[in-house]
């Protein structure tokens, strides 16, 4: 079916968070990618909802009580964590941008397809191996809900328009101001499910993201207008994603945001706008309550738009009863036409960090199907590069959009200084604007204030070499001591700059020394996310060795019956053991676990125990799938009476025909989840319940099944299973996390109490069987990993991702990868795509012939080398040596820049790059003159 | 004199020392804007001159911040700072500087509360000390 000679180009529809990351993924691997953007630019929904960053950076996580000072330099972490990522696809070589296009037709089969692109303007052809989709899905147009009032009353707002209220009460000067007047709102509710869960308008599944989005643009709110007060009126608090449930208990806790159960019918507007009134039912009395409001925000969700049945009918593919894309699960990413993948929300919604792990899958998956159409690299070309030896110290300050304009004025003081730029914004604009002056300025050396030194380092570095100055003589500072994005009193600013200035006008070009790849992988477990990241890595060509700590392969998935959206686990697990074993390019050792590992990001060395003795493997990246245990209760009376059962023995016990037809099940949920022990959602429970239940009643449909529970947290298409559950008669129940329910043991019955907070009322049930839905704890394993990777777990036992958004499947250290339940409890589905992620992810280390390493390493001045040996001697990795000259030379690819021979050598013929004394010096003495 | 809060520059090492204050910013710790934190790659590289330098800039205490001894990032890079630590301790006994005034922390990146409570500590200890310059702090603007 497939071409002989598939082409390497790759075409992908849709500029959002998840087509950026495929594209970039797969630009890196060394295709070339044409995306295609139906708006005026890249950046997508993500655009809109800047501000949904929980990083320590958002204002919103240092509390109302924070701020207020005006003079602090304010730095929203708006600024800093989409922009780098547009600036990466903008600029990147292998990336063409097509804005205001789309797709016009598509012919051909996988390998092979004819694509015609245009715009209002221009019409093209081309050839192209594989598309990916990735059009995303719009808000809901709250207009379709006219009873809540919006386009009627003017301060009556999307969760999408208030995203902007609140980006103009961030710029400096701006204030939280209602549309109708422009006065501070005092009161402003939230109406959550606006467009979603209703079968009516809208969609009929969860959107997944709103509850989340709407705590976090009400606690920005509250830092904006202390005095503000917040209702959020929701119908389940569904806060299911790693740090999500500790976010919504800081919204209550911190922010004072007062959550109701209960959505309001309508929003009536009162003469002149002076407020709206929503009315509804109060759950504590159950008396119907009108309450005025100054503002409302419609919490709307994700909705297919016409464009993506268009889309769908050009590109020949299916789409769901939803008008989604139709996708095979636990497969998120292939439709139903081979060639053709799906990434992002056009599958079903999901967050950022889904949507960027689906668009690395999707890279993958493109991967796979044409391995030989990886090119290698197109070499950029750079202008040369100035000499600056013997120039007098030209520097140039920018500082960031937003910062005040004194320190500008202390720039401009500091000495060398020979340009001072203001109000550098940080995407493509600001880039073309620091090559202009470094050109124009002759300048040679480059201070950056205002940005977070991690994320901007590499782009900006980028814009030095394109105007041929080394990459190396830039400096980027945040403006406080730790390094933190976030503000800073005014004075600390300019001491920082001042420090800065110091260091940057000591810097030398660096450059950096290139080795060689080991294009091999080890994957650590071979659960779900594992084998699916190993299969992916071997089929897009690449030797893998997969070790498991357990004598057989399969994690969870021996454990399991079915997935919640009924795919049986145990012939998916068969055949995907046979897919591994028919691999000839993946080594499984099982029965191993990972002891040490060494070297650096493309040239790893491990030491793997093995049931036959230790073993040393060379491999390029790491990528660990380590999984989640089931939480054992020790509640409810598990393990005493042997009615009380999990979830899970409840699965094995039906699929096995062993359990009987006639008995009334109760089912209590958020076992050992959203406890003081375990305060987190673990995302699976309640849709595997829901499953259950709808099992039990398909069995027979007159017994009884109850489900107790905190929230229902069906996110997502998961929904389904919720409505189907209802309709099929099994009832829920809802307690309050202080009155859980109590359990008495019969001698032929389980009496189950509640008090229902819906109903208000106590009630009895009298039940043969109680199943515990447990959740998911970090394993044992996490611990021991994280010491031999020597990495830091959050306050779970997970994993803790580079950067939450758009790399969740990075790890802190470039080369290591990680999947699965090990970063936080995912579904089979999740866990299927985060493993085909993480192979994305590596597959753009892998492909590259050679990579370089940071010039952060020792050199020696042999004019002053006594050749004592004191650095040979002392250096913990045998990097110096005494040359044939009877100098002392250090191996730049061994050295690991620590500098402890640099403090030793007693000749101070050593110094440490991007480190050296000189630059410490300088810095101290500016603190001197303070 | 008012309460006289203490200029300490603290040497923090990439991977344990900074992070570590990272960590305790992050959990809420007000860091004094008198408090300076100097990145070094690890407290191997410090240099004994480093240490008085930033005495002589005016620092009424000096902390240096690495990883614990046994599981340094770079093995034996916290065992040379003890060196330069004790080295340094003689030589400000020798010029009559209180031998207090320099600290040396073993902290874990994931250290945040246990750095906040040693600062806090030292800042305490510093302040019933008193300025180490006390002619310089009225220059500081600090009274």
């Amino acid at each position: 079916m497939k071409q002989a000679n598939p082409s390497n180009e790759i075409l992908i529809s849709g500029g959002g968070v998840s087509g950026m990351r495929a594209a970039l993924d797969l630009a890196e691997t060394g295709y070339k990618v044409h995306l295609v953007e139906g708006s005026s630019d890249i950046g997508g929904l993500a655009k809109d909802l800047e501000k949904s960053c929980m990083r320590a950076c958002c204002a919103s996580a240092s509390g109302p009580e924070g701020q207020g000072e005006e003079e602090m330099v304010r730095n929203d972490c708006f600024l800093c964590t989409l922009d780098p990522l547009l600036v990466e696809v903008k600029t990147h070589p292998g990336i063409t941008v097509y804005n205001n296009a789309k797709i016009e037709s598509i012919e051909g089969g996988p390998g092979a397809f004819k694509a015609v692109l245009s715009s209002g303007k221009w019409k093209t052809e081309l050839e192209t191996g594989a598309v990916i989709v990735a059009t995303g899905l719009e808000p809901f147009d709250a207009s379709l809900k006219s009873e809540l009032g919006w386009g009627r009353y003017p301060d009556v707002l999307t969760s999408v328009e208030f995203e902007k209220l609140l980006i103009d009460a961030a710029s400096p000067g701006g204030k939280l101001a209602r549309p109708s007047d422009g006065k501070i709102p005092e009161k402003i509710a939230f109406l959550q499910c606006v467009g979603s869960r209703d079968v009516n308008v809208g969609a009929s599944y969860c959107s997944s993201v709103c509850c989340q989005y709407a705590a976090k643009e009400a606690m920005t709110a509250r830092t904006y207008s202390p005095e503000t007060s917040i209702t959020i009126f929701y119908i389940d608090v569904r806060s299911h994603g790693k740090d999500w449930e500790r976010f919504t208990d800081r919204a209550k806790d911190d922010f004072g945001i007062v959550f109701k159960k209960g959505l309001p019918s309508r929003v009536t507007g009162t003469p002149g706008n002076r407020a709206l009134i929503l009315r509804y039912e109060d759950e504590e009395t159950g008396e119907y309550r009108e309450e005025e409001f100054d503002l409302v925000v419609l919490s709307v969700g994700l909705v297919p738009g016409e464009s993506l049945r268009e889309t769908a009918k050009i590109l020949g593919i299916q789409l769901t009863d939803h008008d989604l894309i139709k996708v095979n699960p636990p497969d998120e990413i292939n439709t139903d036409r081979a060639g053709i993948f799906a990434a992002g929300t056009v599958t079903g919604p999901c967050d950022i960090a889904e949507a960027t792990a689906r668009g690395s899958a999707a890279a993958a998956a493109v991967g796979e199907l044409i391995p030989e159409g990886r090119l290698k690299k197109d070499e950029k070309k750079y202008p040369p590069e100035r000499d600056i030896t013997g120039q007098e110290v030209r520097m140039g300050i920018y500082l960031a959009d937003g910062l005040p304009t004194a320190l500008a004025g202390a720039a401009r003081n500091i000495p060398h200084t020979v340009h001072v730029e203001e109000g550098l914004k940080p995407g493509e604009e600001g880039l073309m604007t620091l090559r202009r002056t470094i050109a124009k300025e002759k300048l040679n050396r480059v201070l950056i204030a205002g940005f977070d030194p991690d994320m901007y380092n590499g782009v900006f570095r980028e814009a030095l070499r394109e105007t041929g100055l080394n990459p190396y003589l830039l400096e980027v500072t945040a403006l406080s001591e730790t390094g933190l994005p976030g503000p800073v009193p005014e004075k600390k600013a300019v001491e920082m700059l001042k420090r800065a200035a110091a260091r940057t006008a000591k810097l030398r070009p660096l450059y950096d020394s290139k080795f060689p790849v080991n294009k091999s992988a080890l994957v650590v477990g071979a659960g779900v996310s594992g084998l699916n990241a190993a299969l992916s890595l071997a089929r897009q060509g690449f030797p893998v060795i997969l070790i498991e700590k357990e004598s057989e392969a399969g994690g969870r998935l021996r454990k399991t019956v079915k997935t919640s959206s009924g795919m049986e686990t145990g012939p998916y697990l068969k055949d995907l053991l046979k897919q591994v074993k028919g691999e000839p390019r993946i080594t499984l050792m099982t029965g191993s676990t990972l002891k040490e590992v060494s070297g650096v990001v493309g040239d790893f060395t491990s030491a793997v125990m093995t049931p036959s003795g230790e073993q040393e493997i060379d491999h390029g990246v790491l990528v660990i799938a380590a999984g989640a245990s089931e939480y054992r209760p020790s509640e409810y009376m598990f393990g005493e009476d042997e009615r009380v059962i999990t979830q899970s023995d409840l699965a094995l016990k039906m699929a096995a025909g062993t359990f009987p037809k006639d008995k009334t099940i109760v089912m209590i949920q958020c076992v050992g989840s959203r406890s003081d022990e375990h305060p987190y959602c673990s995302r699976t429970c309640c849709a595997d319940a829901v499953r259950n239940a709808i099992d039990l009643k398909a069995q027979n449909p007159d017994r009884h099944v109850f489900i107790l529970h905190r929230d229902i947290r069906t996110y997502g298409l998961a929904e389904d299973l919720y409505r189907e559950a209802r309709d099929a008669g099994v009832n829920f129940l809802r307690f309050d996390e202080d009155m859980p329910p109590g359990v008495e043991p019969r001698k032929d019955s389980l009496q189950v109490r509640i008090y229902d907070t819906q109903l208000r009322a106590n009630i009895a049930i009298t039940a043969d069987y109680l199943v515990l839905s447990c959740g998911w704890v970090a394993g044992k394993s996490n611990e021991e990993l994280a010491g031999t990777l020597d990495t830091v777990l959050d306050e779970d036992g997970f994993f803790v991702p580079a950067q939450e958004k758009f790399y969740p499947q990075d790890m802190e250290c470039e080369g290591m990868f990680m999947c699965g339940g090990c970063i936080y409890p995912a579904s089979i589905e999740e866990a299927v795509t985060q493993g085909r992620a993480a192979a994305g992810r590596a597959a753009a280390i892998l492909a590259k012939e050679e990579l370089a390493g940071p010039p952060m390493h020792a050199v020696v001045d042999p004019d002053l080398c006594a050749s004592c040996l004191s650095c040979v001697r002392l250096c913990p990795y045998e990097a110096p040596f005494i040359n044939d000259e009877g100098k002392a030379e250090v191996l730049a690819l061994v050295c690991r820049g620590c500098g402890i021979c640099v403090s030793e050598c007693p000749a101070k013929a050593l110094s440490l790059e991007l480190c050296t004394d000189e630059q410490v010096l300088a810095e101290l003495e500016v603190v001197s003159a303070l | 004199m008012a309460e006289f809060s203490p200029r300490i520059t603290l040497f923090c090492c990439e991977s344990c020392g900074f992070p570590a204050a990272e960590r305790a910013v992050k959990q809420g710790y007000s860091l004094s804007p008198e408090c300076r934190l100097i990145k070094i790659p690890c407290t191997g590289k410090l240099d004994v001159l480093y240490i008085l330098k930033a005495f002589e800039a005016g620092s009424d205490g000096v902390a240096i911040a690495g990883c614990p001894e046994d599981a340094c990032r770079y093995e034996t890079g916290s065992l040379r700072a003890k060196n330069k630590f004790d080295k340094t301790r003689a030589i400000l006994e020798k010029i009559g500087i209180e031998p207090e005034r320099i600290k040396r922390w073993q902290v874990s990146s994931s250290m945040g509360e246990k750095f906040s409570r040693l600062l806090s500590a030292m800042e305490e200890e510093l302040a019933n000390l008193g300025p180490l310059f006390p002619d310089r702090l009225k220059k500081r603007g600090d009274n």
